[in-house]
C-alpha cells in the first residue's frame, strides 16, 4: 500500500507569492493514495524538515513528494531528512514549482493551476518509486592537470602538495602558457615571468609530479576515481633523459624561423626551446622548418650534441596513467583581428595586439626590452590603443566581455609612460575595473601616467607616411576625432582554444556558445563539471585575469583531493539497469552510449523446456552515468533509467496530459 | 512445373543432399495453386513439395528471427525480402554465418483480392507477369490484365526487384520495372493537406483497426521479445483497447518504433485485413530521414549491415535543428 506524503513548500514568497499553497496541498490530499498533505513556509528549514520526519512517523508515510525548488538544489537535502526518518532516499521525488511555475508566471488562478498538474505528476512518479542502494567503488589517488599554464601549474601544486602525486601534461614543450608571455601583471606591475618562474620549476622539481610536456590526453577512459589517461608523447626529436640543456644545438643551428613565443616578432633557430626560463630546459625540433626533415641533409645539432640526445627517428609515445580525477586547464587563445578590416592589422606592421606589446616590452622579447616600432625600429612618441576588438560585439566577435583588456591597456598605458616616457590615447567602450585595487589603477593611469582616455569606436586606422591615423569618434564630446600616432595596439579579445570543443569533448565536458567549458552550477558549483571526477581551472572556462584563475586552481585543486583522499566513493544508484528478459539483443545500445558502460552478455534461459543462449546486454554500474541515452534508444523497453523508469516517466506524461 | 519451382527445388535437394544446412524455407501450394504458404522443408521429400509463382508474397525472413531455429538453414527471398534479412542482420536477430540466402528476382507479386472479380482465383493454373502486363491462365481461359489491375500496390513502384544481399542468386535479373505508381507523391500530397484533413484521412482508418497486431507481426523491424503493446503494464495511453484514440496511439507509436530501420518491404499494408495504408505513415517518417540526414534508402546493400540506423546512432555534424 502506497502512502504518499506530500509537503508543498512557499519558498518564503518565491512560490507562494504567485501560487495558492492551500488550494494546491488541499486538491493534491484529494489524489488516492495520498495519505497526507500540507504546506509550510520554508520546507528546507530545519522545523521544515523535522515536520517531514514527524509527518512520515505520525502517518506511517511512505513515500516523500516534496513540491518546491529545483532538485539540483534540495534533492540532496532532502533524501538526508528521508534517510533520517528511517526511509530510504529514493523514496522521493520532487516538483520543482519555483523554477517552472511561480517564477515564471504572474497569474495565480493558471500559475495554481499548473502546480496542481506539476505535484499531480510528482505523485504519480512516487507511485512507481522503488527504494535503491548505491553501491561503492574504491578510488585511484592520483589527480591528472592537462595543461600547464599558471591555472594547471597552481593546480597541480596544490594537489602536490597534499601529498597526492599528480601527472602534468602539457600540449607545447614548456610548461608556463600565457603567462609567461606577458611582462608585467596588473594591478601591481609585478613582473610575470619572476613570479611564474619559481612556480614553474616547483612544477618540474616536485617530487609528487610527473610532467609530460610537449604531450596530449588522447583519451580519457573510465569513470570518477578510475580513470585511464591515454597521453600522446609527441616526438621532441631530443630525448629528454639525455638532454643537459647546454644549447649548442639551438646556438648552432642555420634555420631561423619566426618565434611563435614572441608572437613572430623575432626569430629562433628550428631547434629551440621557447624561452630562456623554459621548464624543461630541453629543446624541440621544429620538424616543419628543420633542414634535416626537408632535405635530409645538416644534422649539426646532432653532430654537435655532447650528450648525442638529437634523435631524428623519434616517434609519438603513447602512455597510459590511472588516475582518480581530472584538472582541465587548457587556458585560452586571441582573437584574430584581420576580421575588423577597418582596423588593418594585416597591413601595417604598427598595428599590433596587447600580446605583442608584452612580448616589445619584455626583457627576454626580441627588442630586449626596448619599445620599438616593428616596421622601423624607431621608439614611437605616442601610442593608441582601441578596446574591445572582438569583445562585446555580437556581429564580428563575441557577444561576452573579456574581462581583462581594460586592465591590460591600463597596465601598458601606465608602463609606457612611466619607463618609456611614451604617451598614450586609448579608445574604450566602458572601463571596466571592479576588483581590488583595478579602478584605482586605472585611476592613476589617467590622472598620474595622463592616458588619454575616449570614449568611443574607432571607424578607420590607416598609415600616411611614417604615421598611422586613426578616425573615431569622442562620444563625450560627440565629436568625430583624428588622432596621429605611431603605434596602434589593439585589445583583442580572449576567446576559446581552436582545439576547445575537442579537449571537451575528450574530457567528457560540456562547453558553450563560444566553446568555453562550463561548470556544474555557475554559482555554487563554479569549478566542477558535469563530467564527474572532472574540474575546470582558469580561461578555458571562460575569461579570466591571473588573480581569479589562480583561486579557481586551487578551488579545483581542492575539489580533487576531496575526491581522491577517499578510500571508496559511492556510486550514485539512479543508473540504467536491463531486463535482460526483454532485450532483443539488438546492441543499439552500446554505441550510443557516451560512457562505455554497456557490454553485450551471452544470456542462458530455458525456453520451451530446452536451455537457449542468446544475446543481450550488461551495465556496468560504476561506468553508467544515468544519462538515459541507452533508455532511450532500447526499442523494447529493456534498458531502464532508475529512478526515471519507462514506467515512471509514462506514468508522469499521463498525470501532466491526461 | 514451371522453370522457377524446378530450380528452388533442385537447389533446395541440393542444399539438403550436400548437408550444407539442414532446413530450406520456401513456399509450397495452399489450399488451391494460387493460395501460397511457407513450407519448413527438412527433407527431400519436404522439398519436392516446393513451389515458385508470382503468389509468393509473404516475406519468409521474419521467420527465421534468432532464437527460433538453431541450425543452419536457406531461404529464398525476392527484392523486398533480402531488404528484411539487413534488417534482421543490422538488429542482430540473424546469424550472417547460419543462413544461406537464396535470391530470386521478382516481377511482381499478384495481388488475389484485386483479380478475384475478374478470374476466378480457384481455377487458377498460371500466372506470367511481365513489364507489359499479367497473363492470368485459368482451367477455362487465359486473362491478360495490366499491372495496375493484378499486382499488389506496393510492387508497383518497386525499387529492388533484385535481391540486395545473396549467396547465390536463382534466376535472371530483373533489368527494371514499370513504374506504375509513385507512392512518395502520393505520402507527400497527404503530407501536404491541411491538419483537418489529415486528421479526418487517418481517423477514417484507425477507426477500423482490429488491432490484430498483423502489421507488427510481419515486420522486419519489430523484433522486440516482449512488445509493448502485449504488456500489462498499467498504462491508459498505450492501452490495449480497441477505440479510435488506442488504435491512433498504436500505430504512432509503432511508426516510430520502427523509424529509421523500415526496409519499406510493405508488408505491414499488404497483411492488414481492414486496408489501413499503413506504409504511408513508415515512408513519411522515410522521406523526413532523407531530408534531416541525408539518409533516404537504408538497408540496399551488405554492407549496410554494419551502418546504424539513422536514430541509433549521433554524429557531431548531425543537424541540431530542435536544440
Amino acid at each position: 500500500m502506497k502512502r504518499i506524503g506530500v509537503f508543498v513548500c512557499w519558498c518564503g514568497s518565491n512560490i507562494a507569492g504567485t501560487v495558492d499553497v492551500e488550494k494546491l496541498s488541499e486538491e493534491i490530499g484529494k489524489m488516492p493514495n495520498v495519505a497526507y498533505s500540507c504546506n509550510y513556509k520554508y520546507t528546507c528549514s530545519e522545523p521544515g524538515q523535522e515536520m517531514i520526519k514527524d509527518a512520515i512517523k505520525e502517518h506511517n508515510l511512505n513515500r516523500i513528494v516534496v513540491a518546491a525548488c529545483s532538485p539540483r538544489m534540495h534533492e540532496p537535502t532532502f533524501r538526508k531528512t528521508l534517510a533520517g526518518a528511517g526511509l530510504n532516499p529514493y523514496l522521493l521525488v520532487m516538483a520543482n514549482l519555483r523554477e517552472q511555475c511561480s517564477w515564471v508566471h504572474h497569474d495565480e488562478e493558471k500559475a495554481t493551476e499548473k502546480s496542481i498538474a506539476l505535484v499531480r505528476r510528482a505523485v504519480q512518479k512516487a507511485e512507481f518509486a522503488v527504494p535503491l542502494e548505491p553501491t561503492t567503488d574504491s578510488v585511484t589517488g592520483r589527480a591528472m592537470v592537462v595543461g600547464a599554464g599558471i591555472a594547471g601549474i597552481q593546480a597541480a601544486l596544490d594537489l602536490a602538495d597534499s601529498g597526492h602525486e599528480v601527472v602534468v601534461v602539457e600540449k607545447e614543450p614548456t610548461v608556463g602558457g600565457r603567462m609567461a608571455q606577458l611582462d608585467k601583471t596588473f594591478p601591481t606591475l609585478d613582473c610575470s615571468i619572476c613570479i611564474l618562474a619559481p612556480k614553474m620549476v616547483d612544477v618540474s622539481g616536485h617530487p609528487n609530479i610527473k610532467l609530460y610536456t610537449n604531450a596530449e590526453v588522447d583519451k580519457l577512459d573510465g569513470y570518477v576515481g578510475n580513470f585511464t589517461a591515454t597521453i600522446r608523447k609527441k616526438a621532441r626529436s631530443v630525448d629528454e633523459e639525455e638532454c643537459i640543456g647546454c644549447g649548442i644545438c639551438w646556438e648552432k643551428c642555420p634555420n631561423s624561423v619566426p618565434n611563435k613565443f614572441d608572437m613572430g616578432l623575432g626569430d629562433r633557430s628550428a631547434i629551440y626551446i621557447p624561452f630562456p626560463q623554459a621548464v624543461p630546459s630541453v629543446p624541440v625540433i621544429d620538424r616543419d622548418n628543420c633542414r634535416y626533415y626537408e632535405t635530409g641533409k645538416c644534422g649539426i645539432c646532432q653532430k654537435l650534441c655532447p650528450k648525442d640526445a638529437v634523435d631524428f627517428e623519434q616517434e609519438d609515445t603513447f602512455v597510459e596513467e590511472e588516475i582518480g580525477a581530472v584538472v582541465v586547464a587548457t587556458g585560452y587563445d586571441l582573437y584574430d583581428p584581420t576580421r575588423y578590416p577597418e582596423y588593418n592589422y594585416d597591413k601595417y606592421e604598427d598595428i599590433i595586439t596587447g600580446l605583442h606589446l608584452e612580448r616589445i616590452m619584455n626583457a627576454s622579447g626580441p627588442t630586449d626590452g626596448k619599445v620599438k616600432r616593428p616596421s622601423d625600429g624607431k621608439k614611437p612618441e605616442h601610442v593608441t590603443f582601441i578596446q574591445c576588438v572582438g569583445s562585446r560585439d555580437s556581429q564580428k566577435g563575441h557577444e561576452y566581455c573579456s574581462g581583462v583588456c581594460c586592465m591590460y591597456t591600463a597596465k601598458h598605458a601606465t608602463y609606457l609612460k612611466e619607463h618609456y616616457d611614451i604617451d598614450s590615447s586609448v579608445f574604450y567602450m566602458d572601463v571596466r575595473a571592479f576588483k581590488k585595487g583595478y579602478e584605482e589603477f586605472y585611476r592613476r593611469t589617467t590622472d598620474q601616467f595622463e592616458a588619454d582616455y575616449l570614449r568611443g569606436r574607432v571607424s578607420r586606422v590607416y598609415g600616411e607616411g611614417d604615421k598611422l591615423i586613426v578616425k573615431g569618434e569622442d562620444s563625450m564630446l560627440g565629436e568625430q576625432v583624428t588622432l596621429e600616432t605611431d603605434m596602434v595596439v589593439l585589445a583583442t579579445a580572449v576567446e576559446a582554444k581552436p582545439d576547445a570543443r575537442k579537449v571537451a569533448q575528450t574530457m567528457g565536458v560540456s562547453y558553450d556558445e563560444s566553446f568555453f567549458m562550463t561548470e556544474a552550477h555557475p554559482k555554487l558549483r563554479p569549478v566542477e563539471t558535469n563530467a564527474a571526477g572532472v574540474f575546470l581551472a582558469g580561461a578555458c572556462q571562460g575569461p579570466k585575469d591571473i588573480p581569479e584563475t589562480v583561486a579557481q586552481a586551487s578551488g579545483a585543486a581542492a575539489k580533487a583531493i576531496n575526491l581522491i583522499s577517499k578510500d571508496e566513493i559511492e556510486n550514485d544508484p539512479l543508473i540504467a539497469n536491463c531486463d535482460t528478459s526483454r532485450c532483443s539483443g539488438c546492441l543499439r545500445c552500446i554505441p550510443v552510449c557516451p560512457y562505455s558502460a554497456v557490454t553485450e552478455e551471452e544470456v542462458t534461459e530455458w525456453n520451451h523446456g530446452e536451455e537457449v543462449t542468446r544475446t543481450a546486454v550488461n551495465v556496468n554500474e560504476s561506468l553508467c552515468a544515468g544519462c538515459g541515452t541507452c533508455s532511450a534508444a532500447c526499442r523494447s523497453g529493456a534498458m531502464n533509467l532508475r529512478g526515471f523508469s519507462n514506467e515512471q516517466i509514462l506514468a508522469e506524461v499521463e498525470a501532466i496530459c491526461l | 512445373m514451371s522453370k522457377e519451382t524446378e530450380l528452388v527445388r533442385n537447389k533446395a535437394k541440393e542444399l539438403l543432399e550436400d548437408g550444407d544446412v539442414e532446413l530450406v524455407v520456401g513456399y509450397e501450394e495452399g489450399t488451391y495453386p494460387s493460395r501460397t504458404t511457407p513450407l519448413f522443408a527438412d527433407t527431400l521429400e519436404k522439398a519436392e513439395r516446393l513451389i515458385w509463382n508470382p503468389f509468393c508474397v509473404n516475406s519468409l525472413p521474419k521467420l527465421l528471427s534468432k532464437g527460433h531455429f538453431e541450425d543452419k538453414l536457406a531461404v529464398f527471398v525476392k527484392g523486398c525480402d533480402s531488404r528484411t534479412v539487413i534488417r534482421l542482420l543490422q538488429d542482430n536477430q540473424l546469424d550472417r554465418d547460419e543462413v544461406i540466402v537464396l535470391g530470386i528476382p521478382c516481377n511482381g507479386n499478384v495481388d488475389l483480392d484485386k483479380i478475384k472479380d475478374k478470374v476466378d482465383i480457384t481455377t487458377i493454373i498460371e500466372v506470367e507477369v511481365t513489364n507489359n502486363g499479367v497473363n492470368v491462365k485459368t482451367e477455362g481461359s487465359t486473362e491478360e490484365l495490366s499491372r495496375e489491375e493484378a499486382l499488389y500496390d506496393k510492387c508497383l513502384d518497386c525499387r529492388f526487384p533484385n535481391p540486395v544481399i545473396a549467396d547465390e542468386v536463382i534466376g535472371n535479373e530483373v533489368s527494371e520495372l514499370p513504374k506504375n505508381k509513385n507512392k512518395d507523391d502520393e505520402v507527400a500530397s497527404l503530407a501536404n493537406k491541411s491538419v483537418a484533413e489529415k486528421n479526418e484521412f487517418w481517423e477514417a482508418h484507425f477507426e477500423r483497426c482490429l488491432r490484430c497486431y498483423a502489421c507488427r507481426n510481419a515486420c522486419s523491424a519489430c523484433t522486440c521479445r516482449d512488445c509493448l503493446f502485449d504488456r500489462d503494464e498499467r498504462s491508459t495511453w498505450l492501452a490495449k483497447g480497441k477505440t479510435l484514440s488506442d488504435n491512433e496511439a498504436f500505430h504512432i507509436t509503432r511508426a516510430f518504433h520502427v523509424a529509421g530501420r523500415c526496409v519499406d518491404c510493405g508488408e505491414c499494408e499488404r497483411v492488414c485485413p481492414v486496408g489501413i495504408p499503413v506504409q504511408k505513415l513508415n515512408r513519411k517518417i522515410s522521406l523526413d530521414m532523407d531530408n534531416l540526414f541525408g539518409i533516404g534508402e537504408i538497408a540496399t546493400s551488405e554492407d549496410d549491415i554494419d551502418n546504424p540506423p539513422p536514430l541509433g546512432t549521433f554524429l557531431t555534424e548531425d543537424p541540431e535543428e530542435f536544440m
